[in-house]
């Protein structure tokens, strides 16, 4: 019984934690650098810059 | 400039000028340094504090040959310093090619902005024999020029004090007004005085400064100006087009290149002025020129390349074999020790085939991918990397692709090891839009790290002998792909011109041992970080997809009642091997029953009605649907499935050796496996990346099924085409 209890835990803490990642992904900055391979807080893709404007449509 | 606010200094300067190497120096920062041009797209901030305790907010610019609106860099740079105002705007100039880099000192000159000059690299210039006259050069320019070199930080407290000062003074912008020869000087004057007689776009910009976009055909300019006002935009365009013509007739030329010739008069012109000396010849060929000649050669470069190339790969797999082993055995030492400590239930299972047998299979190759970035570092700083962009470009002309679309694919993992995300990111450079595209589209069949475990493996099980020549050949194979699929959207629906590309070739350096530490640890941390937080939180979800709901409770007891009659014959022959043995059958028939029956089990079985054709069994298309969320996440998903499906528990057989032992794998079916993971959809975070440069989840989402289809395909004609020769073993 215990170990189902921190199985459900930990599956709600991947489930969040994933999501989360999705979510900023999803919502992040519109030129795309809100996220990169190595996750949402990796600084040299997460700066001041990603307040900047969209790019061009391409379509 | 308000002393209770930092004050703001931009880095502006020409690709490859050291822009980034000042900001981390000044910033204490480790932003990415290239010894290639285009490595920042975006601008980054940093924070500087003055020896004086005053604070200053860095920005770095991507670098700019100039601030007309061609490319987004362009814009990004131009856009920050019109929109935004910094106190200060230090332009680093190579100072080894001054004469190339003061066109852009130039256009800043007239924009207006309080500038100062860094010469960058004077070091490299004084070995080259150039003598410079910084003061000379300031007094002519009428701005502050200051000597640095950036990569050891000489120069910049100067530099910085100068800048300090500059701000303090607060001084309003002074455009520098350049004559362009009587017809565009005339042009400009009527132009400037419809545009302050009408207040247009000036709340930015300056009368001359617009006339002078409008001249040289700025779209972005023109496109806000028709917005704005577009009675004045028709004068204007009118005035554009009547300058156009005139000049076509008298000179066969147009006001773009008057402008640029101009403004290289103007320059040559200080320079003459005692500015810079050469002490030797200056036909004398350069070190880098003259390695150049080697490595670049027609014939000679592209067998070198191609050499460095297997080269690399010989080196990782031949260096990291070994401290991969030690990798395995840690992470087997670790199941066993668990697998005794813990009582039997889904914790024990979770820990032992979710994080062990899953994410341990990507951290396994923690060294095999620090062996392959640490080359790739010595290929980058050296800057090798931008004579393979270099060579590469004459071949992307064939495909329809512009030569900038050459850096894009080798960040993303040209030679293997990249991210699709910064090589999605790198495409920005591109001017022509359908260039763009079709570089957006087809990055991601470069192999990329997250990729790296899963042909490691697979090569590793079935393949050992030749396992770097293999990846070689796999990377020739992604290049042609790529290429391919490129040339067939440049055909089909993004059909256009190739635009022309000059590639400019930053000289040869000798990298320095700690850099190369640190852009190899960079990456491998980046990679472990990535393992050991989304791919982990992947694999526990995985784990569960495949363990619930279990089997339903007749099952159960059908296998229960399997085991008592197998007891009940055992104890009348009294053969304990015999008990054993056929107990482990039960056991091992009710694990897979047990998989199959799980949530991803139904999902992976019902897509074999499909997948038979590139010979993946339901095990190998629940990994493949995993690997959408990140490539690495098919390691540790196959890791899983044959971890819960083995039910001894003193088997510690690593996930290669349980490969080689299965009856449904073989080379052919690895192959096709390689195949297909090496071009269906890309993970995610590129497909996000590729909708949001693109504009439009339209593209996302025919990256996912182009990519599918065209790996499905070439995987299924490698499966059928080996069975049919019989190589399948």
């Amino acid at each position: 019984m215990w170990q189902d209890i921190i199985i459900i835990f930990i599956i709600a803490a991947c489930m969040f934690f994933i999501g989360r990642r999705i979510r900023r992904q999803l919502g992040g900055s519109k030129t795309g650098c809100g996220c990169s391979c190595s996750g949402c807080d990796d600084p040299s893709a997460k700066t001041k810059s990603c307040k900047t404007k969209t790019t061009r449509s391409l379509h | 400039m308000n002393m209770s606010t930092p004050t703001t200094i931009a880095l502006a300067g020409n690709p490859n000028a050291g822009k980034t190497t000042l900001f981390n120096t000044l910033t204490g920062a480790r932003q990415h340094v290239g010894n290639y041009p285009g490595v920042t797209v975006e601008k980054k901030a940093g924070a500087y504090t003055f020896p004086t305790g005053e604070e200053a907010t860095i920005i770095d610019l991507p670098g700019t040959y100039s601030l007309t609106a061609y490319s987004v860099e362009e814009v990004v740079a131009r856009d920050y310093l019109v929109q935004e105002k910094p106190d200060v705007v230090i332009n680093i100039t190579d100072a080894s090619n001054l004469e190339r880099n003061l066109y852009l000192s130039a256009q800043l000159l007239e924009l207006g902005v309080p500038m100062i000059i860094a010469l960058n690299m004077i070091d490299v210039a004084q070995d080259r024999g150039i003598s410079l006259d910084a003061q000379r050069l300031s007094d002519l320019l009428k701005v502050p020029v200051i000597p640095i070199i950036a990569r050891s930080g000489k120069g910049t407290v100067e530099l910085m004090a100068a800048a300090l000062e500059l701000a303090r003074k607060n001084i309003p912008w002074n455009p520098l007004h350049i004559s362009y020869g009587e017809d565009v000087d005339l042009a400009l004057q009527t132009m400037a005085e419809s545009i302050t007689t009408a207040g247009f776009l000036q709340d930015s910009y300056s009368p001359r400064w617009l006339a002078l976009k409008y001249l040289e055909g700025d779209s972005q300019i023109q496109e806000k100006g028709r917005r704005n006002n577009p009675a004045v935009d028709t004068e204007l365009q009118e005035i554009v087009t009547k300058v156009g013509e005139h000049l076509h007739k008298t000179m066969e030329t147009y006001p773009e290149a008057i402008i640029a010739d101009h403004r290289y008069g103007y320059i040559k012109s200080v320079l003459r002025q005692e500015v810079i000396t050469h002490k030797f010849d200056i036909d004398r060929l350069h070190a880098s020129d003259r390695i150049d000649k080697v490595l670049t050669n027609r014939f000679l470069g592209p067998l070198i390349m191609l050499a460095v190339l297997l080269g690399l790969y010989k080196f990782t797999f031949t260096y990291s074999e070994l401290p991969v082993s030690w990798f395995a055995a840690f992470f087997d030492w670790l199941s066993g020790n668990l697998n005794a400590l813990l009582p039997d239930g889904h914790l024990k299972s979770m820990l032992i085939s979710g994080v062990i047998h899953g994410m341990g299979g990507v951290l396994g190759f923690v060294p095999l991918i620090m062996f392959m970035f640490f080359g790739i570092a010595i290929l980058e700083d050296s800057g090798y990397l931008a004579r393979v962009a270099f060579m590469m470009d004459r071949v992307f002309r064939i495909f329809g692709l512009h030569g900038s679309s050459v850096m894009a694919y080798i960040v993303s993992g040209g030679i293997a090891g990249g991210c699709a995300v910064p090589g999605v990111m790198a495409a920005r450079t591109l001017r022509s839009p359908r260039e763009r595209l079709a570089t957006l589209l087809t990055v991601s069949f470069m192999n990329c790290g997250a990729k790296l475990p899963v042909l490691a493996l697979l090569t590793a099980t079935f393949f050992s002998r030749s396992q770097a020549q293999l990846m070689f050949l796999l990377t020739l194979l992604a290049w042609l792909v790529a290429l391919t699929a490129a040339k067939i959207l440049r055909l089909t629906v993004l059909r256009g011109e190739s635009t022309p590309f000059v590639m400019e070739l930053p000289p040869y350096r000798f990298p320095t041992f700690r850099g190369l530490l640190i852009h190899t640890w960079e990456r491998t941390w980046q990679y472990i970080k990535k393992a050991g937080t989304t791919i982990l939180a992947i694999s526990i979800l995985i784990w569960a997809m495949m363990t619930f709901p279990g089997l339903p409770q007749s099952e159960e007891e059908n296998f229960v009642q399997q085991r008592q009659e197998v007891a009940a014959s055992a104890a009348q022959t009294a053969d304990d091997q015999q008990l054993k043995e056929r107990l482990s059958a039960i056991g091992t028939a009710q694990a897979g029953s047990a998989l199959r029956h799980s949530f991803a089990g139904r999902i992976g079985t019902a897509m074999e009605s499909v997948s038979w054709l590139p010979g993946f069994d339901w095990r190998t298309n629940i990994a493949l649907v995993g690997g959408f969320a990140a490539k690495e996440v098919i390691v540790t998903t196959l890791g899983t499935a044959y971890s819960l499906g083995e039910t001894d528990p003193k088997n510690n057989a690593t996930l290669s050796e349980t490969l080689a032992r299965d009856p449904h794998w073989n080379p052919v079916v690895a192959l096709a496996l390689i195949v297909f993971v090496m071009f269906y959809a890309p993970c995610f975070v590129t497909v996000v990346c590729i909708s949001k440069e693109s504009g439009s989840w339209k593209w996302g989402l025919f990256s996912i099924c182009f990519n599918t289809a065209f790996a499905f395909l070439l995987a299924t004609l490698v499966y059928q085409g080996g069975q049919a020769l019989g190589l399948a073993g």
